[in-house]
């Protein structure tokens, strides 16, 4: 049995320049208005769907009130494997999200930002504001 | 002193932000546009006398210390 999974973003993915950027940043197409691929033959609409090669289910995004909700089949793990962490199915794709909408703002003030990422995927954002 | 935020976007999608070098509440002024920019909710602060703040966040349950 397969079925599309909604998942909450521990971040509001607001940002729609920022969410693309990210999902770039982890090697995935970004189509707008399109069909979601999920098990067998069903399809979902997404205002953006992200789709990798090496997942076989696609990633909707869709707004609710301003914030995009995240719509996925996640069965067989494909797009947690792509997009997540053992701990949240989004946590890569949410954190370099959120490193993007900092690092405009941080930059917006003029301020300098130094971004690395550890081996338990940590992503640690310095800015220095002087 | 530089004064710097240090921001940690954590697998599990806790964000954390961490103030060094500010003084008295200004580090809550300097960490508010990111805490807008990130949409971080219902969030909790704690003061630290030697650590200028600290942010820790999870949609439905965020935290603040500084």
């Amino acid at each position: 049995m397969s079925h599309v999974t909604r998942t909450e973003s521990p971040v509001a993915i607001k940002d729609k320049a920022a969410l693309v950027s990210a999902a770039q940043k982890l090697g995935a197409e970004v189509l707008f208005d399109e069909e979601a691929r999920g098990w067998s033959s069903l399809r979902h609409r997404g205002e953006i769907v992200l789709r990798h090669p090496e997942s076989r289910y696609d990633v909707a995004l869709n707004r609710v009130e301003g914030v995009y909700e995240l719509n996925a089949d996640l069965f067989g793990g494909g797009v947690e494997k792509v997009y997540g962490t053992k701990e949240h199915p989004y946590g890569k794709l949410v954190a370099l999200y959120g490193a993007e909408v900092a690092r405009k703002v941080a930059l917006l003030r003029g301020y300098r930002v130094e971004q690395t990422m550890d081996q338990r995927g940590i992503v640690t954002q310095r800015v220095v504001v002087g | 002193m530089t004064r710097e935020i240090v921001i940690k976007y954590h697998p599990d999608g806790n964000v954390e932000i961490e103030g060094h070098g500010f003084i008295g509440k200004e580090c809550l002024s300097a960490s508010k546009p990111f805490e807008v920019a990130l949409g971080l909710d219902n969030i909790t602060r704690e003061m630290k006398p030697d650590e200028p703040k600290r942010i820790e966040q999870q949609r439905g349950r965020n935290k603040v210390s500084t």
